[in-house]
Formats: C-alpha cells, structure tokens, sequence
C-alpha cells in the first residue's frame, strides 16, 4: 500500500482516493461561496448595491453573543468590512479550488476547518432547520478530514509534490511544522 | 496505539467539542429545553415616548426584532395605545399613511426597517429603528403602546405624553 492510504486499527485500508467525493464536496462548497459573491454576482461585494451580501450580518446579531460587538463594527463601518468580505470571498474561491484540484490540500482543509468555525455566530439561524450549524459543523468536520488524511495525493497535484519533497510543514519551525501543506 | 491514532483521537474530541458545544448554544441540544430562535419572531420596544405638536400626538417607537426568519421582515400589522379610559387602534394602512419619519440604527446596512399598508411596521431580524407615528392629540399622562405581531403574543411597554410644544 502507498503512503498515501490511511490505515485504521484494524488493519484494513481506507485508500486515500475514497476520500477524493470529500475533497470535491466540500470543496465545491467554498468554491461556490466565492464564485457567487466575486464572479457570477459581484454586486454582492458591492458596498453600494442592496445586494451587499456583509448587510446581511445584522440578522446574525441578536444572539451573536460575543461576536455581537464585532458584527456591529463592520456594519457599521462598511469600508472596513468590505474589504474584510471581499478576502473572506478569495478565500473561499482559494480553498475551494484547491481542495478540488489537490493541491495544499492539507493546509487547505486546515484553513476551511478555520473559516467555516469563523460562521458560528451564523449558527442559531434556521427557519426551517437547523440549517447554518449543520453547514458549517459538516464544513468544520471535513476540513479536518482532509487536513488529516492528505486526501490530495491521490488524484490530486499533491501527489505530485509529496513524490518529489515528501512532507513538508508550512514553515520548518514550531507548530507550523506540524501543519503540512500537502 | 499508533501516532496516527492519538492525532484523530485529538482531533475528533476538537470537533466533538466544537459541535456539540455550538448545537447546545444555538438550539440546547444537549440539555434544557430545545429552543430555535429563527422560528417565531419576538419583536420588542427598546425605547417609547410621545410629545404633543401642534395638535397632534407624535408617538416614536424604537423598535426591533430578536428572533425570527433571516429571510423576511417581521409584520407589526396593529398597535394599539391605550389606557384606563381611552384606546385608539391603528391598523397597517394607517400605521403606513401616519408614520411621517423612520430612523435606521447604524448597522441597518441594507436591510432598512420599513413601513407598508399591508404589514404595518416591517422589521429585519437584527436591525432597528425610531418610528414616528403621528395620531390624533392625546392628553398628557400615562399610556401603553401594544404591538400586535402575527402568531406571537403581543408586546406592550408604557410611554408618558408629555404636553410638548
């Protein structure tokens, strides 16, 4: 067996490749955040359209907790909180097209764990269920799997790097050694 | 037990942590009552007072709603003031034809708290605003303002008419 398998205490195999549905659907879903909001309807990013997707975080305030401060802040300093949310869509647009293709896909699946923790003042929204921590509990959870289990080396360009570099940290100290790229 | 092991294990205890931690905060999924605040909407009066001008009585409202659909704006289609020997109804045309002025919070960005003949006031989960109401001259003293909101119970709190200008 390759490297590039994870094993589990019982000794079968899980093959890195099953993990590439994964990979594609939770990379999808950054990717799809971010094409919406800088591609496909860039008003959203528009601090002066209606559409202005970062006016939508006043519903997240009356039970936001300690984040309520924060969220007010941006609202209302939108020039701020602009290009707060136009990075944040980059992001999404970055991590989800390498979780897609494989390639960081450690450092990406870390990074999506990261920013789908940072929608949890979201999470008491759901009309109809509990629908934003069910999204974003999911999108926390499969970052984490991918992060862990280098699901880019199988069908990924990170086979490719791993081949040639073998493991690398994202810098050669502290903990951040311990934060693989790929 | 192999290194890979106690890194799940450790990673799967953080997203357990993480999980049931922000389901209990959100929706108490692990003990207490279960609750889901964008069901029903809860508006509330942060702030009432009313001044007599010239004539007429210009009731300001500063209201908001805390709970409640992130979708659409939460109807306050009826207010009624009223006290021990006097109550005036307004229903959402007059509501509409008789608000004269409407001040947003600073961090209604774009979700502007509004007023139509069909709902009444109309509230954005989150934002808030002043509504000024002018009705028929009141005399001075103490009165309550209701605010009927679909499916909910009625919100009420007390305002003082002072004799104003």
């Amino acid at each position: 067996m390759e490297k590039t398998e994870v094993i589990n205490g019982l000794g079968s195999y899980v093959p890195a490749v099953y993990l590439l549905p994964l990979r594609i659907g939770v990379g999808w879903m950054w990717l799809d955040g971010g094409l919406r909001k800088l591609v496909l309807a860039p008003q959203k990013v528009n601090p002066s359209s209606a559409s202005f997707v970062l006016g939508k975080f006043v519903t997240f305030l009356p039970h936001a907790g300690p984040f309520e401060a924060f969220l007010k802040y941006m609202l209302e300093n939108p020039s701020l909180g602009s290009p707060f949310l136009i990075v944040y869509s980059v992001l999404e647009l970055v991590v989800g097209t390498l979780l897609i293709i494989g390639l960081f896909t450690r450092l990406a699946g870390f990074g999506g764990a990261l920013m789908a923790a940072s929608l949890a003042p979201a999470f008491w929204l759901g009309s109809t269920c509990e629908d934003e921590w069910q999204i974003g509990s999911l999108l926390v959870a499969g970052g984490v799997v991918l992060m862990l289990s280098a699901a880019g080396r199988k069908y990924g360009v990170d086979s490719y790097l791993y081949k040639r570099f073998g493991d690398r940290g994202v810098l050669n100290t502290g903990i951040l050694r311990h934060i693989k790229l790929w | 037990m192999q290194r890979q092991d106690v890194i799940a294990l450790v990673f799967a205890v953080i997203v357990a942590a993480f999980i049931l931690g922000t389901g209990q905060w959100a929706y108490g999924n692990l003990y207490g009552p279960l609750h889901n605040y964008s069901k029903k909407p809860l508006v509330e009066i942060v702030s009432a007072n009313a001044t007599n001008i010239d004539g007429h009585t210009y009731l300001v409202l500063n209201v908001t709603d805390v709970n409640g659909p992130d979708a659409y704006q939460t109807s306050v289609p009826i207010i009624v003031v009223s006290n021990s020997t006097f109550s005036l109804t307004l229903n959402s045309t007059q509501i509409y034809t008789q608000t004269v002025k409407i001040v947003q919070a600073p961090w209604n960005l774009n979700k502007k708290d509004g007023v139509s003949g069909v709902g009444g006031l109309e509230l954005w989960l989150g934002a808030e605003a002043a509504y000024t109401i002018r009705i028929n001259q009141l005399e001075p003293g103490q009165y309550t303002v209701t605010l009927y909101v679909p499916e909910v119970p009625a919100v009420s709190t007390s305002f003082t008419v002072s004799a104003g200008a």
